[in-house]
């Protein structure tokens, strides 16, 4: 019987110990596999060694969790969170291999499909997007920003139908959400509904006032309405506004905190500068850079530069000198340093260091223009011309430069060039009211009267007052001037009057007066004369 | 003592189990993974190490590989740069005086002017300045807008390169009096900057009309330009967007007439096409957007990449003028938006290239298929070996290998491609644009001569680029 029997255990013997080394070695091929799966860790330099460690840190963990089976939930996570470090440090063909992972073994979080729209969506992959936004909202209904992504997604696929609902579910999760409400202007605009359109965009201003955008297509849509004041106003309007920022999306903003790249710090502080957020520049950015490098000539420049910015000049110094500590050959820790003692009135000190930033970069625009400052209020003339020309020659477009040498001109005599110089300004910039206001001074008060035209002073002094010109006093001063050049005895009075007045008011009694000796000149029927 | 058949059946049931199982898993895990079961059972047998998969190859080299990026030679054409920075906006290779050789019409923006660098005799280039000053020019395109039988030039009057929202643009004609005489004719001025004018017979009366894409700043616009005869025009909104780059002319849908396709940067970033009946009236329709506000488009072409006699896009990410300091960005790079008829566009990604500006297609190495060589603007200079032109070789399959083909001179932020010395080789030209540091390796217009045809198998490895000045 036994000997008939013996193939049965024998058998679920070796079925058992086939089974258990089939299960070992597909474990360990698994884990094989997965390792494949994962990218390796960059070869980074040694400025990036604290991006290094961190890199290091995640990979280890999650290749020491591949060697305990069955925790993949686990293992998906940890993925992930390498991949959130890969891509915070723009590393994204690496971080999407994190998430593919992350996606497999931990494919209940929302983070892991959305991280990898995001990655797409940067790269331009609007369709690629599309299927991973919509995974996420499959996981996570109500992530706003999600909706928003998907939204703005089905615009630029042109799927209009799509994108009009997820604006629509946008705005039930966030409700008057401005950049819904353009979304949606926008499609009704395309589709000829501008009543719907105009319902859109009232909506997104009165929910965002400074959403210049929304401004914008508003004087487009006046425009097509023939409203054309209506039209002006809403173009006035978004020229005041800050440019464009995207809407928040935390989920995404929060990978900065992961970024210990210095360099890419440095990027992201400049961009928030660009917005003008100065408070993010300085804390999130240059300051997470100096302390990942403290060491680094260009994150304390970056920091000077920044506190330059917002007024903090001790603060800009103690970083600006430092940078020159650790790179003797920093032009623009000179070039600001020079700026500072300009501020301070120190101008001997500010030409010295706009100097030194020359002999390290001696095509910077900027430096030659503020040197030219420099020696325009110290008295130097001919130095400032020479180096505001200089200036012009490097950046031919260099708008203040253009307008500094029209005074350097005028300032040593040379009112003609002085007059051309302003025409030039005016030319590539005729709304800007400090050339209209100079160039309308000599053309009523110069000494050579082969210069003078009363009714071109008008023209440019009225140019310079409007809008935020009107509150200048002198400003208002120059129309003065102007009008009595004209003629206009009476208007110069009482712009003159009402120039008085401002300047009181901001305390200027000096200007205040000077004015009044040219109102009573205008009283008797005479203008001035420089 | 014989086997017993049952032991033979557990014997064959064993083995069964013992193979079987493994193949069953080994089908379902390369399933699951995506993989073939081939594959999947090599990687298992293979020693386990990440660092394998960084050197395995994505794509196998072409198969001209070794010339690569030896086979171009550069020159500088036209005047030299002197002690200043140029800012050569755009250019293109045409023959202005038709003498059968091809000449090149550059936009000095520096010098606020249009030069033409004229070859005469062959392979010998001479610049002067044609007509008088245009303030910020921004393109140039040759187009017999007067009917008269001579080359024409239009010009995208920007006012002012640098961001500006005042309305300073102008479209300026450059007319050709023959003899290399041109006068300005300014067609409309006081208009958001004006970056690109394109002409084509839009409404079918056997006129050229005009389309303008107005950049502004914060407020820019599309127009097309209705010629009503004696330099008249009436004037046609498209769409009132700012940062439109490129307004290209051409037939996209194949019904005979010009579609107009559009490029619209800032924070749109989107890729336009406005259709058109035949008659001057057009249905606009938005082929392709990012989502992405800082993506940075830089230029279209339209080609037909493909060749499948349709046209396609040929578009670059690589702006940076926003940042303080330019520089690049990740996602910079090139790609083609293919034509899939009736107007379906889809979006292929041909390489990333940080900085990318401008890209152009054509047939560099002669096998068959359309190549992509592309210049960047905006790489980090600061690098030595940071790529300022890149050949994007076509595999036959559009799969594109990237050939680095320099890194010198810097800041390249045109292109054009044209058989310069008839020789049956595409050549190219590109134009510098120097706005910030570092200067120490410009090239203001300079003529990369294919010299494919000379370099042997052997030699093309040794060969460097040769630097020739005329």
């Amino acid at each position: 019987m036994i000997r008939r029997l013996w193939p049965v255990p024998a058998f679920i013997i070796l079925t058992l110990l086939a089974i258990l080394g089939i299960i070992s070695i597909l474990t360990q091929a698994q884990r094989n596999v997965l390792l494949i799966r994962l990218p390796d860790v960059p070869r980074l330099g040694s400025s990036r060694t604290v991006l290094k460690q961190k890199i290091d840190a995640r990979d280890a963990v999650l290749r020491q969790c591949l060697t305990h089976p069955f925790v993949q939930g686990k293992l998906g996570h940890l993925a992930g969170e390498l991949g959130k470090i890969y891509q915070a440090n723009q590393f994204y063909d690496r971080a999407l291999r994190c998430y593919r992972l992350a996606m497999e073994y931990d494919n209940t979080s929302p983070l892991w499909f959305y991280l990898s729209a995001s990655i797409h969506q940067q790269r331009g992959h609007t369709e690629a997007m599309i299927g991973f936004l919509r995974r996420t909202l499959d996981l996570s209904i109500n992530y706003a920003p999600a909706v928003l992504k998907l939204a703005d997604s089905y615009f630029k696929a042109d799927q209009m139908e799509q994108a009009t609902r997820y604006y629509e579910r946008r705005l039930e999760l966030v409700p008057r959400d401005p950049y819904a409400l353009m979304g949606l202007a926008r499609i009704a605009m395309d589709s000829g509904q501008w009543d719907i359109a105009e319902n859109h965009l009232k909506g997104a201003i009165s929910s965002d006032p400074q959403f210049g955008d929304a401004h914008r297509l508003m004087a487009e849509l006046y425009e097509h309405r023939h409203r054309i004041d209506e039209m002006k106003r809403s173009l006035e309007r978004a020229g005041q506004c800050p440019r464009f920022h995207p809407a928040p999306d935390p989920w995404v903003d929060d990978l900065q905190d992961l970024c210990y790249d210095p360099a890419q710090l440095l990027v992201l502080g400049s961009m928030a500068l660009s917005r003008l957020d100065i408070h993010t520049a300085i804390e999130k950015h240059f300051g997470r850079a100096l302390k990942i490098d403290p060491e680094s000539p260009a994150a304390n420049l970056a920091m000077g530069k920044a506190w330059f910015m917002a007024g903090e000049w001790s603060h800009a110094r103690q970083y600006l000198v430092r940078a020159i500590e650790l790179d003797p050959t920093s032009d623009q820790a000179y070039f600001h340093l020079g700026l500072i003692s300009r501020k301070n009135g120190n101008l001997p000190e500010a030409e010295r260091l706009f100097l030194k930033a020359l002999q390290f970069q001696p095509d910077n625009a900027n430096v030659h223009n503020n040197l030219g400052v420099a020696y325009l209020e110290q008295g130097a003339y001919p130095s400032a011309i020479q180096s505001f020309q200089r200036a012009l020659h490097i950046y031919p477009e260099h708008l203040e430069a253009l307008y500094n040498l029209g005074m350097a001109f005028w300032a040593s005599g040379n009112s003609r060039a002085a007059v051309k110089q302003y025409q030039g300004v005016l030319d590539i910039k005729p709304t800007w009211h400090v050339p209209a206001n100079s160039l309308a001074w000599i053309l009523a008060t110069d000494r050579d009267e082969t210069l003078r035209n009363g009714e071109e002073a008008v023209r440019w002094a009225s140019l310079a007052c409007e809008g935020d010109g009107k509150n200048k006093p002198d400003f208002l001063d120059t129309l003065g001037a102007a009008f009595a050049r004209a003629g206009h005895f009476k208007e110069a009075e009482l712009t003159a009057v009402e120039a008085i007045a401002l300047s009181r008011k901001a305390g200027d009694e000096e200007l205040a007066q000077e004015i009044e000796r040219r109102r009573i000149l205008y009283k008797s029927g005479r203008a001035f004369v420089e | 003592m014989g086997i017993s058949k049952s032991s033979i059946w557990s014997f064959v049931a064993l083995a069964a189990v013992i193979i079987g199982i493994p193949f069953l898993v080994l089908f379902y895990e390369a399933n699951r993974t995506g993989q073939s079961p081939l594959e999947y059972m090599q990687r298992i047998v293979a020693r386990t190490s990440s660092e394998k998969v960084g050197k395995k190859p994505s794509k196998q080299p072409g198969k001209h590989m070794k010339e690569g990026n030896r086979f171009l030679q550069k020159t500088p054409i036209g005047d030299p740069i002197g002690d200043s920075k140029p800012w050569i906006t755009h250019l293109t290779i045409v023959d202005l005086d038709g003498d059968g050789m091809k000449d090149v019409v550059a936009c000095d923006a520096k010098l606020n002017r249009i030069c033409w660098i004229r070859q005469d005799p062959a392979g010998t280039y001479r610049e002067i300045q044609i007509g008088s000053e245009v303030r910020g020019p921004a393109h140039v395109s040759p187009c017999d807008i007067d009917g008269d039988g001579d080359i024409d030039l239009l010009v995208a009057q920007m006012g002012m390169i640098f961001p500006n929202n005042d309305r300073i643009g102008a479209v300026v004609v450059l007319e050709n009096h023959g003899a290399g005489q041109f006068t300005n004719r300014t067609l409309v001025e006081n208009i958001a900057r004006v970056t690109d004018v394109e002409c084509g017979d839009l409404d079918g009366d056997g006129d050229l009309d005009l389309v303008v894409g107005q950049f502004g700043y914060d407020d820019g616009e599309i127009r097309w330009m209705e010629n009503k005869g004696n330099w008249l025009f009436d004037h046609h909104i498209l769409l009132k967007l700012s940062g439109t780059i490129h307004t290209p002319v051409k037939d996209m849908d194949g019904d005979g007439d010009l579609d107009i396709v559009a490029l619209v940067s800032q924070e749109w970033e989107e890729i336009y096409l406005f259709e058109n009946d035949g008659k001057g009236q057009f249905k606009t329709r938005l082929l392709y957007g990012s989502t992405n506000e800082d993506f940075g488009s830089s230029g279209i072409r339209v080609i037909d990449l493909d060749l499948d006699h349709d046209e396609d896009i040929l578009y670059t990410n690589g702006d940076a003028f926003d940042y303080i300091p330019p520089g690049p960005r990740p996602w910079h790079g090139v790609q083609w938006l293919e034509n899939k008829g009736g107007l379906e566009f889809v979006y292929h990604r041909i390489g990333d290239f940080p900085g990318a500006y401008a890209a152009n297609a054509a047939d560099v190495d002669r096998d068959g298929d359309m190549d992509v060589v592309a210049v960047s603007c905006f790489n980090d200079w600061e690098k030595g070996d940071a790529e300022s032109m890149m050949w994007f070789e076509n595999d036959g399959h559009m799969g594109f290998v990237l050939h680095p083909l320099a890194s010198e001179p810097t800041h390249l932020l045109v292109l054009d491609s044209g058989d310069m010395d008839g020789d049956g080789w595409v050549d190219f030209v590109s134009g510098g644009f120097y706005a910030y540091p570092p200067y120490d390796r410009m090239g203001r217009v300079v003529l990369w001569k294919n010299v494919w045809p000379l370099l042997s198998e052997e030699t093309a490895q040794d060969t460097s680029l040769v630097e020739h000045t005329p």
